[in-house]
Formats: C-alpha cells, structure tokens, sequence
C-alpha cells in the first residue's frame, strides 16, 4: 500500500513516504526491499523504542500500522488497516 | 460502510504468518505499479466527488426512475466476516466468461467463480495473477512474472491450461477476443498473438508505456502513458493505426465494447468516449472516491471498481449519471459486469452485485470513526459526502453529553448535500474526561437510512505530537544514513510499519 501511496504524491516534494520496520537487522530490511522490489526505504527500529511509543488502537493487529504525520509533527491519522484512498484523502485535505 | 469494524475481525484472526503475507504485499512493485496490481492514479487536485455531469436540472428532468437502492450485494465469497481465520484470497482483477462464470486473477492464482454467488469453484496456480481477460472461450491472465498464462475452461468446472507467452520485463493490461491476444508490455510496445494452435508473435506495436489495451474484432484500443490509440487490426501481423487521442492522466484501464470506450485514469477517475467513424467523442466523466484502475460497460451502464468503493453509472446523453455506490467488503480492485449483474473482485472476497433496474437514490458515505484526545477540546472536521444521483439529507441525533456537532456554515445538526457533493460539520470533544460513545445519524440514502459514527478516546494518537526519533534508513541498496522527525519538518510524512514476524 505505501507503493500506492507513494505513487500517487510521487511528484509531490511535500509528501515524503516511508516504511518503518520493528524489531528486523539492516540485512533483513535489505533483503525484503530487494524482495519486494520496491523503491521506498525504511527506517530500522530494531529496539522496537519508537514503534511502542505509540498507543495502539484497540483491536488492532500490531502490522501494518499506517501513520500520517503534519508538517509541524502532529499525528494526524493512525490506523490498523488498509485503506490507501483514505490515506491520500487525509494527505490531499492536509495540503489544502 | 462496516469495513472497519470487519477488518479488524480479521486482522485479529491472522496469524502473524499471515500478517507477513500482507505486509509482503504492501510493500511490493515497482515505482509504477504496485505488486497486488494497483496502479495508483496520479495526483489529481483532490479525491473529493466532484462530478459535474450531472446537475439538479437533469434530475428533475429524469423520467423513469424511482427512489430506491439500484445497487445490491446479493452475494459474497467466503461469507464473511470469517473464511476461519486463514487469509486464502488476495483478488486483483475480474473478468466474465459468460453468464454463469467469471474469472477471477491475484496473488493465489486464477479462479474461476460462480456470478451467482461468488463461490470459487476451481483454482489452479498462474504465478502472481494481475489482469485478466477471456472472450467466453480462451481466459488471458497477466502475471507479475514474465508470464501470460492461457487458460480454458473445460466440463466439470475445471481450469485447465493452454499454453503461455513468455516475454522479458513487466506487462500490465491483457486482452483476447476471437483468438487474437493482446499483451501490454510497458516500453517494450504492444504486442499481438495468434492462440490457435502454438502460440504465435504476430506484431508489435511500438510504444512508451504501453499500459491497457482492450479488443473487439478488428478494432484494438491502447494505452500509451496518457494517449489513447485506436487500431484497425484486421491484419493482425500488420495493424494500422486509425485515430489516437490525449487524456489527463496515465491511463489504467479500458474497457472497449466495440462502440463505447470507457479509460479508468487512476486517482484523475473515468472519462467516457464514443467511437463515431473511428473518431474518439467524448460523452462523459467521473470522478468517483479513490482511484479508478478497473471500469466495465454493461450496456448503457457502467460499473467502476475504485477500491473504496463500486461505482453504477447509467451512461446519458448528458453524461455520467451516478445511480448507486456498493462499498466492499474488503477492496473494489476489479470489476467486470454484464446483464445487470457484476462481479467485484473484493481482494479478500469475490463479491457479486446486482442492478436493480429504474432505481436510483442519495448515496452517503460518512467515517466510521472519529478519535478525540481526552481532555482536549479540539474540534474535528466531519465530511459527509453525496456519491448518488439525489440530493442527500443528513441530520445527527444522540449526540453524546459534552460533545457538539455543527454545520460548518449554520451550527445546525442537520443538512442537504448536493449531488456529487459534500459538507463539513465540526465535531468538538468535551474539556473533561469521557466515555466512548457514538453519535447516530439518519439520511434519506435508501439503504442507509441509519448509522452511526463511534467516538473513541486516543491518548495519544491522532491530534498529539509524534515522537521524535533519529534512525538508520535502509534502502534496497543498502545503508541511506540517519532519519529524523526534523528532517521532514513542514512536509507530511506518512509511515507505514511492517515486520517481518
């Protein structure tokens, strides 16, 4: 989903798409990216310190975990599923 | 509506195998495609339903039509909200064999589906199946390999394969009708096969990107980024091209009938043309929620699969006219209809929809959720939108102790949407600490008279600051250096987490 996202801002520099990994080495993320041929990075949250900074909504599987951040570092969407249209929609409304 | 709540049931059903699966597939493709076969449309301005085809006038003007549901779920495959915990189906694309089967592609493969209810009656392995097309007699399905498989279906339900293309580099779109198979293979042009007996290269047509293609007879319509080109392929081992015509985005689907062309555009929605003289005229657009990858014409209707939702429009003089809007259950990839009947390749499902002729109404879409920091008096914008082909009235009531609901414009609990259209109320939390709640709400869409958006308290999700973190960033390719929070400072930044536990 992050590719369909990603996708759709791809022109856009004031959208920036990230995965985030919990708990995996550098070679691992390596090698799924290779994997997965996708073009997006990741950032290596071995210790899992970020990652269980959040509350974690109730019910939710622990992955994925999709978050969108606001250009002054608010948390403005966080959900358990996958739901890119929604996702490009709160980005779109935030770029308004 | 309801996906939210269903899909947790099943996410907290998956094993953390299967959750892997899922990530795997989230995070795979291309820079163009994604791996599960979203080609994701283009920035368009905005998502919003801006569909301008059709005014109130045209309404009142309407003869024929009564108020009432016109689109109906008569059927899904596994029901839900269970298939016992395993995530068996990951459906892309659809496309009709005849009027009691369909074929459905995705990450499992190819099945091939009753339209009655959906059931999956056989599965046979393709690779990672993407697209598919079958002319009732020979089934075409695009891989994310470098395959095309060739199917056919034989007595006894049963699929059974008949031959493959093999070529270098990714194809997207598929398409076969009398024998004559058409493969889009990106940059490597549009290329044309004889599937009699061995299976035989008879053209190329060159191109940038070539993308969707759709055939009937000797006509052949392509994709090459955002053009449009039409073929006379009457000799297929020399085609000649006869018109071609530029669109506002790169293109993701067509679906040819032999006189009408109907071009998914991603995220830029759908546009209508008629074929006069082989000449593109334009008859109509759309933009309906998410992105548009997969349309099918049904006569004078057509449906569209735009992931969040499906899409009937019946197909007028004056354009586009939204007759009804049918969520998923899971994810509208694909879709491929005919007498009224559609089938929706729904990622976790196959889901079949029925028209119910004459009918038409509101459509509401409204969240299913809304989050409040506790103690924090922020109020939220609330958009309720109008996807139908009448104006939508809209009023909250139970509104929880504490908590307000405005009108944007009025304060007042209650309004008209335009067709096509949307309004903001602002929902506030109260200063002090509270209870999950819901507030209810009741419309005059047929049905979904009633419903209700469920408050919930977040302590620390959406509304407060993210951590700060400063992380090594992996790439394919290997180290990238350190990420922090401050280095996307006045950028939005969205993260999507995976694992591989």
């Amino acid at each position: 989903m992050a590719n369909g996202v990603a996708d759709h801002f791809e022109n856009n520099n004031n959208v920036v798409v990230l995965l985030a990994n919990a708990g995996n080495a550098a070679g691992t993320i390596e090698q799924f990216l290779t994997q997965a041929r996708t073009d997006i990075p990741s950032l290596m949250d071995q210790s899992e310190s970020l990652y269980r900074a959040y509350a974690v909504p109730e019910n939710y599987a622990p992955f994925p975990r999709q978050i969108v951040i606001d250009q002054t570092g608010v948390i403005r969407y966080i959900s358990g599923q996958y739901d890119a249209p929604a996702v490009v929609r709160v980005i779109e409304n935030m770029l308004e | 509506m309801g996906f939210d709540t269903w899909s947790r049931g099943i996410m907290r059903k998956c094993n953390r195998l299967s959750s892997l699966v899922l990530l795997l597939l989230a995070c795979t493709g291309d820079s163009k495609s994604d791996e599960f076969g979203v080609p994701y449309g283009e920035s368009s301005d905005e998502d919003q339903p801006t569909d301008t085809t059709v005014d109130d006038t045209d309404l009142e003007n309407q003869v024929g039509y009564e108020i009432g549901d016109a689109v109906l779920t008569t059927g899904t495959f596994p029901d839900p909200p269970s298939n016992g915990g395993q995530i068996m189906y990951e459906w892309v694309d659809v496309a009709i064999y005849d009027d009691a089967y369909a074929v459905q592609v995705g990450v499992s493969g190819v099945g091939l589906v009753s339209r009655v209810d959906g059931r999956v009656l056989n599965e046979q392995n393709n690779g990672r199946g993407y697209s598919v097309d079958s002319d009732g007699d020979l089934i075409v399905v695009g891989s994310r390999t470098e395959r095309v498989g060739l199917w056919r279906f034989q007595e006894g339900e049963v699929l059974t394969p008949a031959g493959f293309i093999e070529g270098a580099g990714v194809h997207e779109k598929v398409a076969v009708d009398d024998e004559i198979v058409a493969v889009a293979w990106r940059n490597r042009g549009l290329k044309l096969y004889q599937s009699t007996t061995d299976v035989q290269l008879l053209s190329t047509i060159s191109a940038t990107d070539a993308y969707a293609v759709d055939v009937v007879e000797d006509r052949l319509i392509y994709s090459d980024v955002a053009e449009l080109v039409l073929m006379d392929i009457s000799t297929p081992a020399s085609p000649t091209e006869l018109n071609r015509v530029q669109v506002d985005s790169e293109v993701r689907d067509i679906d040819f009938d032999g006189s009408r062309v109907a071009v998914g555009l991603g995220g830029n929605g759908v546009i209508l043309f008629e074929l006069d003289n082989d000449r593109f005229v334009e008859q109509g657009s759309a933009l309906p929620p998410g992105s548009v990858f997969s349309l099918s014409l049904d006569q004078d209707h057509l449906w569209v699969a735009s992931w969040a939702t499906t899409t009937l429009y019946a197909i007028q003089e004056t354009g586009l006219l939204p007759l009804a809007q049918e969520d998923p259950l899971s994810s509208a990839m694909g879709v491929a209809a005919s007498g009224g009947r559609a089938i929706v390749a729904d990622w976790y499902q196959s889901t079949v929809l029925e028209q119910v002729p004459q009918r038409w109404g509101a459509e509401v879409h409204l969240p299913i959720a809304m989050r409040f920091r506790e103690g924090d008096a922020i109020s939220q914008p609330l958009w309720v939108y109008n996807y139908g082909a009448q104006p939508l009235d809209i009023s909250f009531t139970d509104i929880p102790t504490g908590f307000s609901v405005e009108h944007s414009e009025d304060d007042s609990q209650s309004t008209t949407v335009a067709v096509g259209g949307h309004e903001i109320f602002y929902v506030s939390a109260p200063n002090g600490s509270w209870a999950p709640n819901s507030i209810r709400w009741t419309s005059n869409d047929p049905d979904e008279s009633t419903g209700a958006i469920e408050i919930r308290p977040s302590t620390s999700g959406e509304g407060s600051l993210h951590p700060d973190f400063a992380l090594p960033l992996v790439s394919r390719n290997g180290a990238e250096g350190t990420a922090r929070l401050s280095d996307f400072e006045g950028k939005v930044l969205f993260l999507s987490w995976w694992s591989d536990y």
